[in-house]
């Protein structure tokens, strides 16, 4: 990057159902709960980026709007589940090219309004027409992973049981109980072997990161947080074989993000992950380089990734019990390592991190092991 | 296709000799790449010289999930599946037979079913892959 920038300020809007309230006002209180925590004016904000995934046209004016903070070049991003931390991307590079002293990312997304049910898809896509929906390509993908290296549904469970655990410690979460591993295993069965236990609920919700170049960060927040790598990725396409127990877009996206950020795996206190079901955490173990290929199901089942253990994953609760509200979950999981990096996390603080990871991919549609994938790196 | 019933995926279908169906697809007559479904353009070499091929006979599964969720007027339970033919080529759809033979790496062949209705209550058929019999 150009120069260096930091995140100066974070909000967010506790996920869960919010079907009385229209997407601006769910997502307005987030970016100003975001300019009060970094102190700084709005009309200070030079650009916003806007995330969504199927909000709707025009989200940034929808939500900015109402808080008189338009006027200013708004960005609307769609990147399926990595919209939130698409729009960061944008922001933090704008910001590193000198074009902006300071902007916003945020991300907002309204669930509650398909009613229930599996996230809706492309229509025209061939898989979905095929009867494609996520949760039966990740089952598939854990199916294979079973089948490889020998994994069993209950390995898969302890994701839900450690995450469900962290959440009733996070009041932005929509998932604040904790749950057993008998109660994950018997849950309605989803996807074989996913039960519902282990699929993220949806949800509404937003989240809003503020960054500035780091000359300036220190102007307006007690205690900035260096974004040392901001990396994007749209994976590769094929129409033939891909090995599904990698996720290669997470792979190369993870490499990208430790070389520009000058740490590897090893230097990561806290991680947030893409756990949009169970099987999926135990994937980003491997792919993001916290143990090796085949061993994700040994490092959960050690209890390494715990709050207290050698590399914490989801603390906030992750996807499993916030919610997945698509386009704000990217925005979310920045939200959860700045606080944690800033040591404001309480019960689910994880000591002494210093460096942390925020890892939102997703979107399905043919061709793609995922569509999008975005990794940020920051440090204390 | 054939009347009274239409298949989801309508242009990728087609009837064989033997009165079963069969998938076509896109060969690149450049590079040789084939894909399902059919594409104008390849993406390996970007040559837009794509003929039509036809994918029949036998696969292996690759993955698979029995789903309890999905779309309204489909089947539930519904085994979805990616089989892996020759030449590369990764086809995801249903699957049908004994869900309890299903296990990666058998062969499936190809066949059809009826996989639910639509909103106006007409049946609809899709290519699916059949899991072996057992007796």
């Amino acid at each position: 990057m150009m120069r260096g920038v930091s995140i100066i300020g974070v909000g967010m809007t506790p996920f869960g159902k919010h079907p009385e309230r229209s997407l601006s006002e769910i997502a307005w209180p987030a970016v100003k709960q975001a300019l009060v925590d970094a102190g700084v004016e709005r009309r200070e904000i030079g650009a916003a980026w806007a995330g969504t995934g199927l909000g709707g046209p025009l989200v940034g004016q929808r939500v900015l709007g109402p808080l008189g903070m338009t006027g200013i070049p708004v960005t609307n991003v769609e990147n399926a589940c990595s919209s939130g931390s698409t729009a960061l991307h944008a922001a933090v590079h704008a910001v590193a090219s000198g074009a902006y002293d300071v902007a916003m990312a945020l991300g907002a997304e309204k669930l509650s309004r398909f009613g229930g049910g599996t996230i809706p898809l492309e229509k025209d896509d061939w898989e979905v027409r095929n009867g494609m929906v996520m949760p039966a390509l990740y089952a598939m993908r854990a199916r294979r992973y079973m089948h490889e290296y020998g994994a069993e549904p209950r390995h898969f469970a302890l994701v839900s049981v450690k995450s469900r655990r962290n959440g009733v410690h996070n009041a932005d979460a929509q998932m604040r109980t904790e749950v057993t591993l008998e109660e994950v295993l018997h849950s309605r069965m989803i996807a074989d072997p996913l039960t519902l236990l282990q699929c993220c609920p949806t949800g509404d919700g937003a989240a809003a990161v503020i960054v500035a170049s780091t000359g300036v960060a220190a102007r307006y927040s007690r205690k900035p947080v260096n974004v040392i790598a901001s990396c994007l990725s749209s994976g590769v396409y094929t129409t033939g074989n891909r090995d599904m127990t990698t996720p290669t877009i997470t792979v190369e996206s993870a490499k990208r993000a430790y070389e520009e950020a000058g740490v590897g795996p090893e230097d990561i206190d806290v991680a947030e992950v893409h756990d949009a079901f169970s099987s999926a955490e135990i994937f980003y173990y491997e792919a993001l380089g916290f143990c090796g290929k085949g061993e994700g199901v040994h490092l959960i089942e050690s209890g390494a990734t715990h709050i207290g253990g050698r590399i914490p994953v989801n603390p906030s609760g992750g996807l499993l019990s916030k919610g997945h509200p698509i386009g704000a979950t990217g925005a979310a999981q920045v939200v959860e390592i700045v606080r944690q990096l800033r040591g404001d996390c309480g019960a689910r603080q994880v000591g002494g991190a210093r460096i942390g990871i925020t890892h939102a991919t997703g979107g399905g549609i043919t061709g793609f092991d995922h569509g999008a994938c975005s990794i940020h790196i920051l440090a204390a | 296709m054939t009347e009274g019933s239409e298949f989801v995926v309508e242009e990728a279908v087609i009837r064989n000799a033997e009165g079963g169906v069969s998938l076509v697809g896109s060969r690149c007559q450049c590079c040789g790449t084939k894909t399902i479904p059919r594409s104008d353009v390849c993406h390996v070499c970007m040559s837009e010289t794509m003929v039509r091929f036809v994918l029949e006979g036998e696969g292996r599964l690759y993955s698979y999930t029995v789903l309890h969720v999905g779309r309204p007027g489909w089947r539930r339970p519904l085994a979805l599946g990616y089989v892996d033919f020759d030449d590369n080529v990764r086809v995801f759809g249903p699957l049908t037979g004994d869900l309890q033979a299903l296990c990666p790496d058998i062969a499936v062949r190809l066949t059809e079913i009826e996989i639910g209705t639509d909103e106006d209550g007409q049946v609809l058929r899709n290519f699916a892959f059949a899991a072996p019999e057992t007796s």
